[in-house]
């Protein structure tokens, strides 16, 4: 007599935790506060605080984590008894479209100033970036729409910029790009992930 | 026959969170608690008052902008604005 039937049954998924869509990318100076929870999701809030948004990007916004380790081994059995994290790099990256002075100095280190003077009599007005190597920290958001369809919002209160940039001039080929990349420079307890799950009861 | 007393409907009823962009009451409101947060800050030491002159409308180092009005900047940032501005030929005071 035979058993009981075997069974094949998968566990289902839910399409609607995979998710698209833009991150939408904010500096400022370090210490700036974020908007009130009610107001993660609206950009007027973060800019009246004095974020700073980067505008239109080449290919979005990407978060890059890596750790790397260091195995912990036995003679006496093949794989690592533990896996320690040596060190670890939380990268924002993206091309920054816009060519403004503030965006190019926030490519190249965050470290220049920009001076700026008004048009006068034989005078014309100009902004002037004058570049420098001490690199200012900030702080970034990146802010992205969760499977509710609220904000969702990832918080590094302290980054550097600092990574290549190359800006091709071309004729039509493409617009002029610059790289960006921050590098997390806080401890990864002060980075959080904020995500609204549901309005307000009241 | 008396009725029954009626709650007060504006003290039953819960406010409702504002969304959406600020109105000009409330962007009043929200400029002049930014301003009195920034001269408790500056009470507080965490700031200071600086501005820029010299035929300079205003440098910007950090996020930061100092303008030629008393600008508001945090204390931790003070010399790097002063290099800054030294460095781009802006000449910057300090006021408090």
């Amino acid at each position: 007599m035979a058993g009981p039937p075997l069974v094949y049954t998968p566990p289902s998924y839910t399409t609607t935790n995979v998710l698209y869509g833009v991150g939408i990318l904010f500096t400022a100076i370090p210490g700036t506060a974020l908007p009130s929870d009610q107001n993660l999701g609206v950009a007027s809030a973060w800019t009246a605080l004095g974020w700073a948004y980067v505008g239109a990007t080449e290919a979005g916004v990407t978060v890059t984590f890596n750790p790397s380790t260091q195995d912990i081994n036995v003679e006496e059995q093949p794989t690592p008894v533990a896996v320690i994290v040596n060190t670890a790099t939380l990268q924002i990256t993206c091309s920054l479209s816009e060519e403004t002075l503030t965006n190019v100095n926030l490519a190249w280190g965050n470290g220049g100033s920009v001076a700026v003077t008004p048009a006068g009599a034989g005078q014309p007005g100009k902004s002037v970036l004058t570049l420098s190597t001490n690199f200012a920290s900030m702080a970034c958001a990146v802010i992205g729409k969760n499977q509710s369809g609220f904000a969702r919002v990832l918080s590094v209160p302290s980054v550097m910029s600092a990574g290549q940039v190359q800006t091709a001039y071309r004729r039509a080929a493409q617009q002029r790009l610059y790289p960006l990349t921050l590098n997390a420079v806080c401890p990864f307890s002060q980075i959080t992930w904020t995500d609204l799950t549901a309005i307000a009861t009241s | 026959m008396t009725e029954p007393a009626q709650p007060a409907k504006a003290a039953a009823a819960p406010s409702k969170p504002a969304t959406g962009p600020l109105s000009a009451a409330e962007q009043d409101q929200l400029t002049t608690l930014q301003a009195r947060q920034a001269a408790a800050a500056v009470a507080a030491g965490e700031a200071v008052v600086m501005k820029v002159g010299g035929g300079h409308e205003s440098i910007t180092y950090g996020g930061v902008t100092v303008t030629t009005e008393p600008t508001t900047v945090p204390a931790g940032m003070a010399a790097a604005l002063v290099e800054a501005a030294a460095d781009a030929g802006v000449t910057i005071t300090q006021e408090s």
